[in-house]
């Protein structure tokens, strides 16, 4: 078995070493401890010798040539044409063991996120990092467009981006690759498009990575409403961190009070003032648009999977749970909006409409034509890896269901000016009880 | 000679000399790694001073407890490790003794007694002393090997220590591996007086002895382990020996503190593996060609344990913060409160 | 039944009754035989167990603590009694980088079953060398544990816990408690480590406080009830580990949080709960965080000036009133 001559690590922060001199040709015979060749390092030249005895072969490397430590640069072996009776001079048939650098790009994979929506590509807008570049986890990677909004797509991996596969500008399936990050800085980092090569990822990504990736995706601008409530009037408003989250959760604009002359700092107690102050006219419809309401409830999972199996039985016919959702939702939003109904779901991507699905039995709700505008839209993301929602008010009220094992999480979000906070609440908290108890619905 | 004697000699003998031999491949194998890259981190080689592991270890017991030094390999293998295990650690693997978790200056082999190597220096007289406390107290008869270098005589910690073990006549041995440099300086330069008169001080006996000489060595500590077993202890033991690699294995430039000239003398007219293989020769309990044989199979079991090591698996990154407590299984959970 | 003792006698108490029960078992520090320590704490000890168990050492920290990291490696389970915590300077080595790092650098192989005792606590008029309170310091090394025990109660449960536990422990008694007096049960019990004990239930705020800060919690919690300020007082009793959702859980349900500390406030044991309070009740907090820990300066000896560097019961009521009033304490 020939052995490897590898460059050695001679002085203590070393990272190369330059060969001054070979001390023996390729081809002749070395005794084990015969100096083989002579190395400058830091400051002084070392002489190194053969640990293992034979014949001097596969020499890469010419005197003269810095070298990375550890690299192979000949190999001793038992003949002096060498390993596979290749000569010295030529190439050997399958190349030594590649130096640390050398190596193929490999690294973990970052992967198109599947960002929250029913959405199965993503446009890429812009990449904030370029092959090469070192990164952290948490560096925002690159910059990706869905149906409504820029997200900001983490590393998700401290190292080196080796490798992108897509351009800003290209649309790219939900759990396809587009880069690479590597632990080491890559010698030639590559960039690509999805036209020249795109490397497909499993046909089923990991949920595990997809989970990463999608909890790691934060919105570029979160909750916007929110952010127009608070910077309108000051650019710095100062309250405690539970003042602000209570006046989040109940649609109240901590503005009023600088308009109204209260002293800042706010706390919890100054929402009771916030709550009292007399109802502004036109301002207030003003804020009623910017805000954006937002509800979230956590209901056991079991019972809601039950009732679907049981109904599928009872009917003959799997039922899917869109069509049970927007029942629940159609039922709820009756208790504050009398009149017809009309709700819009979306789940896997499919969009259906339905008419009053609430005022006939479940065997009968069948979808109806996309063209009436949906008064209440239902977002079916149990079976994706979104775990919580928050992007916004929308043109109409949105309930959010994300599973997570035995717990759906819901979430209902609308506008300042399509619901009332009251309504919102009541519209939340009647679907969540539908949804936690369906049998409710039938009694 | 009887016959009897004789025997018992030739298997002692030879044990002494494949341990030696065991040490020298060992660090052999270790400097490779280290010189070819494929080693984490830094070490510091044992060749040379190996008649003193050996002699002290093959006077001991499995029960006799050892303490050692960041230049521990030699005292590990001496005192029983295997080669695989100690491979393995020195490449951070799992199958390590420490399962990764301590590499070449942290070897600790509970099932032989060792009770670690240690990097700080002198960082181990008070373990050492302490376990031969707990001998006496629990009334167990083991004895504690506390081994240091020249180096180590400089810790204040030393001379609190001898104190207490002198005054309540602890079973501990002392050995100062004097191997004539601490770290890049010369002894000389760094002890004053005489370290034999140092231990005597305390009312302590004191020896000086060829540590190239394994024979010698482990003469004088049989003797002195089984007077420490009749409650005669503490000894110090003071060893001359010589490093032949630098103070570690990246101490590659070091003619500003010694010359080529000292170490190939050494090498050359002291080496204790040398000059035991040729008396064991001369004494004709084995033949030239036996030693060469018997070199060749250590030398063949070193490689195989490197290239086992080298294809063993890294610890599981789950095992970051296990055994940080003993019975914590992860330290992160427990630290905030996690019942 | 239960009658009250001194802490120093509950100290006594746990560590005859250890060694009663565990032959392995053995003290050592200095004059910890026939003197029983300064502050009397052992006295006794030495009749009942003998120089053989109750050892006395010369003045050698560093000697004496490796020692027991040699001898708990080796089968025994030593209680060294460190006389001043300040002293902790002298034996860091063989705490810090042998006893909490062997079970983990052998790879779970080797144990250190000790107890290191020492104590805390300033206002004794004994100056910047023997008035420090350095929890912080020993509870910043991953391997160690650290107990805290606020009063006799405590000082007898968690001592025996440690002694029984399988790692370095390190005890800090507050040298000003000694003779304090506290309930404590005749019968035997322990208290396990991570668990926090809430002393006072309050909605208002919460006053997180170790050792001898738990009294000066409960006293300032009295003066705020008389002012319609209701505080809860929680005693973590271990800080290494400590009982993280006690304490998160108290605060987002009061909202306001001081920490009470007598070691040096600045990286020290106040900071790292007010972290952890802020990293995990953040949206539930009201008001900042108060760290309430000594004054950054040695231990001054006069009386005049010492008393200044401690939280005291007053300081504590006045931050809360603060914090309850809604006042930003260091606002801009």
């Amino acid at each position: 078995m020939p052995h490897d001559v590898i460059m050695p690590a001679l002085g203590m922060a070393q990272d190369t070493g330059q060969i001054l001199a070979w001390h023996k040709k390729p081809g002749e015979a070395v005794e084990e401890g015969d100096v083989l060749f002579e190395v400058e390092t830091d400051k002084a030249a070392m002489e190194v010798e053969a640990q293992s005895g034979g014949y001097l072969t596969d020499v890469t490397v010419e005197a003269g040539a810095e070298v990375p430590v550890g690299q192979i640069i000949a190999s001793i072996s038992e003949t002096p044409e060498g390993e596979g009776g290749a000569s010295a001079s030529q190439e050997p048939e399958s190349p030594p063991e590649p130096a640390p650098e050398q190596e193929a790009i490999a690294g973990d994979k970052v992967i198109m996120p599947a960002l929250g929506m029913a959405q199965d590509t993503g446009l890429i807008i812009s990449w904030a990092k370029r092959p090469g570049d070192q990164v952290s986890a948490d560096d925002v990677l690159l910059e990706v467009e869905t149906d409504k909004s820029a997200m900001e797509v983490p590393a998700g991996y401290d190292g080196y981006v080796a490798e992108i596969f897509a351009e800003a500008g290209e649309n790219v399936p939900v759990g396809n690759v587009i880069a690479i990050i590597s632990a080491r800085k890559p010698e030639a980092p590559v960039k690509r498009s999805t036209k020249s090569g795109q490397p497909e990822e499993d046909a089923n990504p990991k949920p595990a990575e997809a989970v990463d990736a999608t909890l790691a995706a934060t919105p570029s601008t979160s909750a916007p409403g929110l952010a127009r409530a608070i910077a309108s009037s000051s650019d710095k408003l100062l309250a405690s961190p539970k003042a602000k989250r209570l006046a989040r959760e109940q649609g109240l604009d901590l503005d009023r009070l600088i308009k109204a002359g209260y002293p800042q700092p706010y706390h919890v107690a100054d929402l009771e003032i916030l709550k009292a102050l007399p109802a502004e006219t036109a301002p207030v419809a003003a804020v009623a648009t910017a805000i954006s309401r937002r509800v979230t409830a956590e209901v056991e999972s079991s019972e809601l999977n039950g009732f679907l199996s049981w109904l599928s039985d009872e009917l003959g016919h799997p039922v899917r749970r869109e069509t049970v959702l927007a029942v629940f939702a159609a039922a709820a939003l009756r208790t504050v909006n009398a009149g017809e109904i009309v709700i819009g779901t979306e789940a896997r991507g499919v969009s259906r409409t339905y008419l009053d699905p609430d005022l006939s039995g479940f065997g009968q709700v069948e979808p109806v034509d996309a063209d009436r505008a949906p008064g209440l839209i239902v977002r079916d993301l149990a079976a994706s890896p979104v775990t919580s929602i928050q992007l916004g008010g929308e043109a109409v009220p949105v309930l959010s269901v994300c599973g997570r094992g035995e717990t759906f999480s819901l979430t209902c979000e609308c506008a300042g000016d399509t619901l009332s906070g009251e309504a919102t609440l009541a519209l939340a908290n009647g679907f969540a009880e539908r949804v936690a108890d369906p049998l409710r619905q039938l009694l | 000679m009887s016959a009897a004697r004789k025997k018992h000699n030739t298997e002692d003998y030879l044990r002494m000399y494949k341990q030696m031999v065991r040490i020298r491949a060992f660090e052999d194998k270790a400097n490779q790694l280290y010189l070819s890259a494929k080693m984490p981190g830094l070490t510091h080689m044992y060749s040379g001073q190996e008649a003193v592991a050996v002699g002290i270890c093959e006077a001991l017991t499995d029960e006799d407890r050892i303490t050692s030094t960041h230049r521990g390999h030699g005292h590990c293998v001496a005192k029983g490790a295997n080669f695989r295990e100690m491979f393995c650690e020195l490449l951070g693997k799992e199958e390590g003794y420490c399962r990764g978790k301590g590499g070449s200056m942290h070897i600790a082999d509970q099932a032989n007694g060792n009770l670690g190597a240690n990097a700080i220096v002198g960082g181990s007289m008070g373990i050492a002393t302490g376990a031969a406390l707990s001998a006496k107290r629990l009334g167990k008869d083991f004895v504690t090997v506390c081994f240091f270098g020249d180096g180590a005589t400089a810790q204040g910690l030393w001379y609190e220590v001898m104190n207490m073990a002198a005054l309540w006549k602890l079973p501990v041995i002392y050995a100062c591996e004097n191997n004539g440099y601490s770290e890049y300086t010369k002894t000389d330069e760094i002890a004053a007086g005489s370290l034999v008169k140092r231990a005597e001080a305390f009312g302590i006996e004191a020896f000086q002895v060829d540590g190239q000489d394994v024979l010698a060595v482990n003469e004088l500590t049989s003797r002195l382990a089984g007077r420490c077993r009749k409650g005669e202890g503490p000894f110090f033991i003071e060893l001359d020996t010589y490093r032949y690699h630098g103070h570690h294995v990246g101490d590659i430039n070091r003619d500003y503190y010694r010359t080529k000239e000292e170490e190939a003398e050494w090498k050359d007219i002291r080496d204790p593996i040398t000059n035991f293989g040729k008396s064991l020769i001369d004494q004709k309990m084995f033949t030239a060609e036996e030693l060469v044989a018997i070199d060749n199979d250590i030398a063949a079991d070193a490689e195989a344990a490197v290239d086992y090591a080298l294809k063993a698996p890294y610890p599981d990154g789950s095992e970051v913060d296990m055994h940080v407590f003993a019975g914590v299984d992860h330290a992160l959970d427990y630290l905030r409160g996690a019942r | 039944m239960t009658r009250e003792i001194t802490l120093s006698k509950a100290v006594n108490e746990a560590i005859a009754e250890e060694m009663r029960r565990d032959p392995t078992i053995f003290l050592l520090g200095e004059d910890v035989a026939e003197a029983g320590t300064p502050f009397k704490v052992l006295s006794g000890l030495v009749e009942e167990f003998g120089t053989e168990r109750i050892i006395d050492t010369p003045i050698s920290e560093p000697g004496f603590m490796g020692m027991a990291v040699g001898a708990a490696m080796t089968g025994s389970r030593p209680i060294v009694d460190l006389m001043f915590g300040d002293f902790l300077y002298l034996v860091m080595d063989q705490l810090c980088n042998q006893a909490a790092k062997t079970h983990y650098m052998s790879g779970g192989k080797l144990k250190v079953p000790l107890v290191l005792r020492t104590n805390m606590g300033a206002t004794r008029r004994s100056a910047a060398q023997h008035s420090q309170s350095l929890q912080a310091i020993v509870a910043h090394i991953p391997g160690l544990k650290v107990a805290m025990p606020s009063s006799a109660y405590e000082a007898k449960g968690l001592l025996k816990t440690a002694i029984r536990d399988d790692n370095p422990v390190v005890i800090f008694e507050d040298k000003l408690m000694y003779q304090d007096k506290a309930p404590v049960p005749e019968e035997e019990y322990l208290i396990p480590f991570g668990q926090a004990n809430i002393k006072r239930e309050g909605r208002d705020v919460t006053l997180v406080a170790t050792s001898s800060m738990v009294q000066v919690a409960e006293e300032a919690a009295e003066t705020l009830a008389r002012e319609g300020i209701s505080a809860e007082v929680i005693d973590p009793r271990t800080i290494v580990p400590l009982d993280e959702q006690t304490i998160i859980d108290s605060v987002r349900k009061t909202s306001r949080a001081i920490v009470i500390d007598e070691g040096h406030q600045s990286y020290g044991v106040t900071a790292e709960i007010a972290a952890r309070i802020s990293e995990k009740a953040f949206y539930h907090l009201d008001a900042p965080v108060i760290r309430m820990g000594a004054m950054d300066v040695p231990v001054p000896f006069s009386p005049a000036l010492e008393d200044l560097t401690v939280p005291t019961s007053e300081g504590v009521a006045e931050n809360a009133r603060r914090i309850c009033r809604g006042e930003l304490v260091h606002a801009a």
